[in-house]
């Protein structure tokens, strides 16, 4: 019985703005257990670095406001104070961000930032926590860490600097890894072996992550539960398998239809869903997806509740339609043959 | 407290929800000027700032009909023998001094009347019995004049300089920078005195054109010169960091001329700054001037200026406050209003870190 | 790193020798004039007819351009620049005023560091409140305020009217320490209240452009206390620019850039040494200081450059 980690109810996240109330998260749930890896994948827009940042805290200012639980451990970290959520940050829960290069202090050494992150939470002298961050280098597939250990982030390549970050982001043994959009500024080769670095880790560190994607290719691999996100809900839910094969959203057909494929009979202009996210300010009534939606018919004024519709008990999906039309014409909409409304 | 906070649409969002029925309204693009536009709108202290400027200006221009009208006395009248009556008394306009009562007294002129006099040296007289108050409002025609006419050629020299050294780079680039280079090297108030003294003599001599040494067009020349670099370096900078974007590398794919370059495509996107620099440059002229003026490498006698007012007004300091005082105040309210406007503007065209949003 | 050092040390006098060219320009070519009204330019207000002749001819003027600028680099650099109203040889002239100058600038230049950077951090760290906003009207009234009418109602305010100090004058370090401190109390801080306002609010705009950088949110989330944040992330990067204003505001207040505060509290400087020429329209005084303002901003900004790559290693050559 894998032990629950996290468990997320309700999420929703509120921003006030100068032009008006943004809706960024609303009614998320899900679950994490150790040594799973749960993908979210969405647009951008779609509410998901959002929820992944108010999970760490980060999302806190004088214009949020929010509803929900994020219980870790037993315990509500929407509700703590900041000062007990640093505690967890860094400690319980990691996290690596998108732009290695940015995401790193220009004027400190790789290895004094992740001593840094060491010392921050552990008593542990000077030393030590460099012969660490050494080992935690190597860790992450660094080439000759003593001498790199020392390096400025501008000195090291892309790849190299999430692989840095991450290993930042491991070195006070972190249950939770959340990586947000970790390969996006990265090179498509690198990209393939930063997510097996990830895998990898996360069975060394015996922890679990949740990994923050665009991009289905990404999570194809490692992830063993999906969640689509859109317009700051989820639309659907499943494991891995199930959202591959057994698409119930209109939306996830659109993402899965959108990814370049080599192995299509003739070749065909790239599939991409009509239309733009909708305003966080202002949305749509019914059905968030609707306006972009080529199969929405009458119900779909009404918002569809999350629901399980299918025969496996885990897969989730907020769609009115029937599922035998779904599987019946998902693959037009999934090989292209439909141009979107 | 969410409930409030859902209900607080602003005006627009309002509109657009109305524009659609229920349907989700994809965003709507604004162009950035009109968004600056909103936000400034809503600073009203920067507004406030800017009609103290206005009215200011507006004084200063109306200076003729205080004089005539109200003063009677231009600003280069010398009362030093008349007297005025003061509720029914007579004083003179410079008391000649000498031992009165038993004491020695220097010789001083009238301190300010506000209206008791009916308009005649409201604020007093200085030494050579001329009307404060009708001096300061000329000055400050010369002040502005030069503040805003410097920081217009400044501006103008600069961004043309920024444009070429930043679209053509190669020895273009490096021949501004070094002439940038070069006069950064010097203390502005230092260069702008050793302009201004060594102009000051005998005036500007070249070939035809001939300016004489107590024309006021030699100050503002020199304000216009002096920081030239001080806008053309940052200004350039941004030019080059634009000259690697996209869309310019397109014009240019598109047969654009350099010309064009510069003027449809990079200029519009510095053009923010250069609104910024503006304001804030007249601001920091109009204190040169003043500092100019005051050091007698300025403005020449007899024309008035508020810098120059002070140097006069230091002497009498002690028994004739208001002299060096009234400019004084009126610099730093001309100056204020222009640096909380010209914040204002900054604001407004690059807002930064979320500040407290009132809900 | 010594190469770099040497390439800047060359560099740096490059635009030296371009300094001395430039004076030259400003005094002698700009204004015009052709021989005879350089020469009166220069023989200043009290001079008679033969003594402009005798200038035009030592002087050059009647000469091609390169031998005028060798003939002024020669006066000047052998003390032979003569102010003609006073007679007074214009180097040691400088030399004397120069502590003065250094006492002021250097007093100064302490305190506008530390309370701009304690009024740039206040009002950043409380942004948006009543406190930032008061902070930043002070601060803009101080930036409002032209130095020198500052200096002349303070010193009649405090020193004219009442005796709460010393009115101007500058007395030496070594004669009297304690009233060379009192005697300067007043200077430093008219010298500094604008070098606060303007720097309060830049590290102001620092910090919190800084605050929102992609490393300052990576350090939230390895959980680091938010004071450790302010001061290891977030003020290290936004301290680097006051740095760099710092030398050059510096290095032009030691140069002869607080003329102002110096003239109106009778200090004695170097900068009002320029001053008191100004009236008297006696260039070649000026033209010492002006060429002296120059060098120690050259020099100045060569020791900036280098503590600017001690800080930002990207820009160190490897």
């Amino acid at each position: 019985m894998a032990e629950r980690l996290l468990e997320v109810k309700d999420l929703s996240v509120r921003f006030s703005t100068e032009d008006g109330v943004v809706q960024a998260v609303s009614g998320v749930s899900f679950e994490l257990d150790r040594g799973k890896v749960l993908g979210i994948v969405g647009e951008s827009g779609s509410g998901k670095s959002v929820t992944a940042m108010t999970i760490m805290g980060l999302t806190r200012d004088v214009n949020s406001r929010f509803g929900g639980e994020v219980v870790y451990q037993g315990r509500n970290l929407l509700e703590i104070s900041d000062v007990e959520m640093q505690n967890y940050r860094g400690n319980e829960i990691g996290m690596i961000f998108q732009d290695p290069m940015t995401s790193l202090n220009p004027v400190y050494r790789i290895g004094e930032q992740i001593v840094e992150a060491i010392q921050a939470h552990e008593r542990t002298d000077g030393k030590s926590a460099r012969r660490r961050a050494v080992e935690l280098l190597r860790q992450v597939g660094i080439p000759n860490p003593e001498r790199r250990v020392d390096d400025f982030p501008h000195q090291f390549s892309g790849g190299m600097r999430q692989r840095a970050m991450i290993a930042m982001a491991l070195s006070c043994n972190p249950s939770i890894l959340i990586a947000d959009e970790p390969t996006t500024a990265l090179d498509v080769t690198i990209q393939a072996q930063i997510v097996e670095l990830i895998a990898k880790l996360k069975d060394d560190f015996n922890s679990a992550v949740i990994m923050i994607t665009h991009d289905l290719g990404v999570v194809a691999d490692i992830a063993d539960e999906i969640i689509v996100m859109y317009a700051g809900r989820v639309v659907e839910r499943a494991a891995t398998r199930d959202l591959f094969y057994d698409p119930q959203m209109p939306y996830t057909w659109g993402l899965l239809g959108s990814i370049p494929r080599l192995d299509r009979p003739r070749p065909e202009r790239l599939h991409s869903i009509a239309g733009s996210p909708p305003s966080l300010i202002t949305l749509p009534q019914g059905c968030t997806f609707r306006p972009r939606c080529p199969h929405a018919f009458e119900k779909c004024e009404t918002e569809p509740a999350l629901e399980n519709r299918v025969e496996t008990p885990g897969h989730l999906d907020r769609c009115w339609l029937g599922v035998d039309y779904k599987r019946a014409h998902r693959a037009e909409s999934i090989g292209g043959e439909t141009e979107a409304a | 407290m969410a409930q409030r906070a859902e209900s607080e649409f602003t005006l627009d969002t309002a509109a657009e929800l109305a524009a659609v029925e229920g349907g989700g309204a994809a965003i709507r693009g604004r162009s950035p000027w009109y968004l600056a536009w909103r936000r400034l709108r809503r600073n009203y202290f920067a507004f406030a700032a800017l009609a103290l400027f206005l009215l200011i200006v507006l004084a200063c221009i109306l200076a003729p009909l205080y004089a005539h009208h109200v003063a009677h006395s231009g600003p280069y009248d010398q009362h030093v023998l008349d007297t005025i009556t003061v509720h029914g008394k007579k004083l003179d306009v410079v008391s000649p001094g000498g031992v009165i009562n038993g004491k020695l007294q220097a010789s001083a002129p009238i301190g300010p009347q506000w209206f008791a006099a009916g308009g005649k040296f409201v604020l007093g007289a200085d030494v050579l019995g001329r009307d404060i108050a009708v001096r300061l409002l000329y000055g400050g025609r010369n002040s502005l004049l030069v503040g805003v006419a410097s920081s217009a050629i400044c501006v103008f020299f600069a961004v043309i300089l920024a444009l070429l050294a930043g679209y053509y780079g190669g020895w273009i680039d490096f021949i501004i920078t070094r002439f940038f280079d070069l006069f950064y090297a010097f203390p502005v108030l230092l260069l702008g005195i050793a302009l201004g003294s060594a102009l000051a003599i005998n005036g500007f001599h070249h070939g035809p054109i001939n300016i004489q040494s107590g024309n006021i067009l030699i100050p503002l020349l020199v304000i216009s010169y002096v920081l030239i670099p001080y806008i053309g370096r940052p200004l350039r900078g941004q030019v080059l960091s634009l000259r690697e974007k996209e869309f310019v590398e397109a014009s240019i794919s598109q047969g654009a001329s350099a010309l064009r370059v510069m003027f449809s495509e990079l200029l519009p996107n510095i053009a923010s700054s250069v609104l910024v620099f503006f304001t804030l440059i007249i601001a920091n002229n109009i204190v040169l001037e003043a500092a100019l003026s005051y050091l007698g490498a300025g403005v020449q006698d007899p024309t008035p200026s508020w810098g120059k007012l002070i140097s006069e007004g230091q002497q009498l300091i002690v028994t004739r406050p208001a002299l060096a005082l009234a400019p004084g105040i009126a610099i730093i309210l001309t100056v204020l209003a222009l640096n909380i406007f010209g914040d204002g503007l900054r604001d407004a065209l690059d807002p930064r870190a979320k500040v407290r949003v009132e809900h | 790193m010594l190469a770099f050092l040497i390439r800047r040390l060359i560099g740096a006098a490059l635009v030296c020798v371009a300094v001395t060219f430039v004076v030259f320009v400003i005094f002698i070519v700009a204004p015009g004039g052709g021989a005879r009204g350089t020469a009166e330019r220069i023989a200043g207000k009290n001079a008679t007819d033969q003594n402009v002749t005798n200038i035009e001819h030592q002087w050059g003027f009647d000469r091609p351009f390169y031998v005028q600028y060798a003939k002024l680099m020669q006066r000047m650099f052998t003390n032979k620049l003569v102010s003609y109203t006073t007679q007074e040889p214009v180097l040691s002239q400088i030399w004397q005023g120069m502590p003065a100058t250094f006492s002021l600038s250097i007093g100064a230049g302490i305190i506008w560091l530390f309370f701009g950077i304690l009024v740039g951090v206040i009002s950043a760290v409380g942004a948006g409140r009543w406190s930032d906003r008061l902070i930043t009207v002070l601060a803009l009234i101080g930036i409002s305020m032209p130095v020198f009418w500052l200096g002349i109602v303070t010193r009649y305010y405090f020193a004219e009217q009442r005796s709460v100090f010393p009115d101007g004058e500058y007395v030496s370090l070594s004669s009297n320490p304690l009233q060379w401190f009192y005697h300067l109390i007043l200077p430093w801080l008219v010298l500094a209240v604008l070098f606060i306002g303007f720097y309060g609010r830049v590290l102001r705009g620092n910090i919190l452009d800084t605050i929102n950088e992609d490393f300052v949110r990576t350090a939230k989330a390895k959980g680091l206390s938010a004071r450790r944040i302010l001061r290891r992330h977030v003020l290290r990067t936004s301290l680097i620019p006051i740095v760099t204003l710092f030398g050059l505001d510096f290095a032009s207040v030691l140069g002869g850039g607080a003329i102002l505060t110096e003239s109106v509290f009778d200090l004695h400087g170097v900068g009002q040494y320029a001053a008191q020429n100004i009236n008297s329209f006696d260039l070649p005084p000026i033209m010492g200081v002006t060429m002296y303002g120059a060098f120690f901003i050259v020099m100045f900004s060569v020791i900036v450059d280098l503590f600017y790559a001690y800080l930002d290693p990207r820009i160190r050559p490897t």
